[in-house]
């Protein structure tokens, strides 16, 4: 699972959001480091819908500006927590590395 | 609406229109929210070229029916084939610099090459040689670089006349190729990228070597009569790979097969291109068709 999608399912557990929102959250919650562009947002979220991952959850004008709001599925949550184990683990193993190899190089 | 509007708008005209119907008025409100809390009243850095790059993958991965794995081999063997076309062109083309230069010494050329060509054929050869050694990103940038590549050295040589001037037919065969590597994910073993290249290769020499000779018509794709038996019998062949089920890879060797099949259509002339534009439709059918008959998976998602 690429980054972006996966920083975009993280966002939707807060709850259903629109684009903008998305964006802003997608933000936070890479402190700053990933900044879309609305083009990616919509192209994954293109994708996310296609494979069942996320669903579009009604629909709103704000000043004349359409908003379209989406929400995590239940598949998307199990394949967001998946990818959350698999990651987890992946950086367990490489810290345990790590400290081998601080250990060795003390000595 | 304002002029950021109606430049974000312009920008979504390249997305297919189905998309635009029911996307293009939320999209606009995204990017209009983004510019108003950045105190934005131009696009973002990017921000155009960013959307022009999705409505083109947008158009890519709507237009075949495709499974992702059939996408992939497809990928995998368009790269094998366009680095034997380019190969194989590069040694006869340039096979004929002597002759020419001996025959008029003026002649316009690039340095020891006939024409800027090389640097198409330099390009498929080093993303196949990427590809081998595992740098598959590498390989996809270099592929998609001979997209512009191909058209400029194509309008270099005919702004100065040269004499290996490549024909569009033979540059959009390039280019069809270059577009199944870029829309897909060539594979990782090698073995499959050296056999249908070394494959390729010969059957591309032993056509070259029946057709006129490299001085009076170098680009072998403009032969008339030859041509269709290159798709017929990847016709053949997909029917039995299709036969023993290995349905991406039969996929695939159909999709390859429909630049050479388009450029036999181009170049053949009316008698042939009926037989051939037979084949096209056969090819079609059974690509477009299949994923609905056989109950494929259409599912374009990359996981």
């Amino acid at each position: 699972m690429r980054e972006p999608t996966f920083l975009v399912l993280a966002a939707l557990l807060e709850g259903p959001k629109h684009g903008y929102a998305l964006l802003s959250a997608v933000n936070d919650l890479s402190d700053g480091r990933v900044n879309l562009q609305v083009g990616t947002l919509y192209g994954a979220l293109d994708r996310l819908s296609r494979s069942g991952w996320v669903m579009e959850s009604g629909t709103e004008i704000v000043d004349g500006r359409h908003r379209r709001y989406f929400t995590l599925t239940d598949t998307g949550a199990r394949a967001l927590a998946e990818e959350t184990a698999r990651v987890t683990a992946r950086a367990n193993k490489a810290a345990a590395l790590l400290a081998q190899h601080r250990k060795g190089f003390a000595l | 609406m304002n002029a950021l509007e109606q430049q974000y708008r312009r920008a979504l005209r390249l997305y297919p229109a189905e998309w635009r119907r029911s996307n293009e008025d939320v999209v606009v409100g995204t990017l209009l929210d983004a510019a108003e809390h950045e105190d934005r009243s131009i696009p973002r850095r990017g921000e155009i070229a960013n959307l022009v790059l999705n409505a083109v993958n947008s158009r890519l991965t709507r237009v075949p029916s495709l499974s992702r794995a059939a996408r992939d081999t497809a990928a995998t063997t368009a790269l094998a084939v366009g680095a034997a076309v380019a190969l194989t062109s590069a040694m006869q083309l340039e096979a004929g610099t002597g002759a020419v230069r001996a025959f008029d010494p003026d002649i316009a050329t690039l340095g020891p090459f006939t024409s800027p060509t090389v640097v198409v054929y330099g390009l498929w050869l080093g993303a196949f040689f990427a590809a081998i050694a595992g740098f598959r990103g590498t390989a996809r940038a270099s592929v998609a670089a001979t997209i512009p590549a191909a058209v400029a050295s194509r309008l270099i040589a005919d702004a100065e006349g040269m004499f290996g001037r490549p024909t569009w037919t033979f540059l959009a065969l390039l280019i069809a190729l270059a577009l199944l590597v870029v829309s897909g994910s060539p594979g990782r073993r090698w073995p499959a990228f050296v056999s249908t290249f070394l494959a390729a290769t010969a059957v591309l020499l032993s056509v070259n070597a029946q057709t006129a000779s490299a001085f009076q018509n170098p680009f072998w794709m403009d032969a008339p009569g030859f041509l269709g038996w290159f798709p017929a019998l990847t016709l053949a062949a997909a029917a039995g790979v299709f036969a023993r089920r290995q349905r991406a890879l039969a996929t695939a060797a159909l999709v390859v097969t429909l630049p050479f099949t388009a450029a036999a259509v181009v170049n053949g002339g009316i008698s042939q291109a009926a037989s051939y534009a037979l084949l096209v439709a056969l090819g079609l059918v059974v690509v477009c068709a299949a994923p609905r008959l056989f109950g494929w998976r259409l599912t374009l998602e990359r996981r």
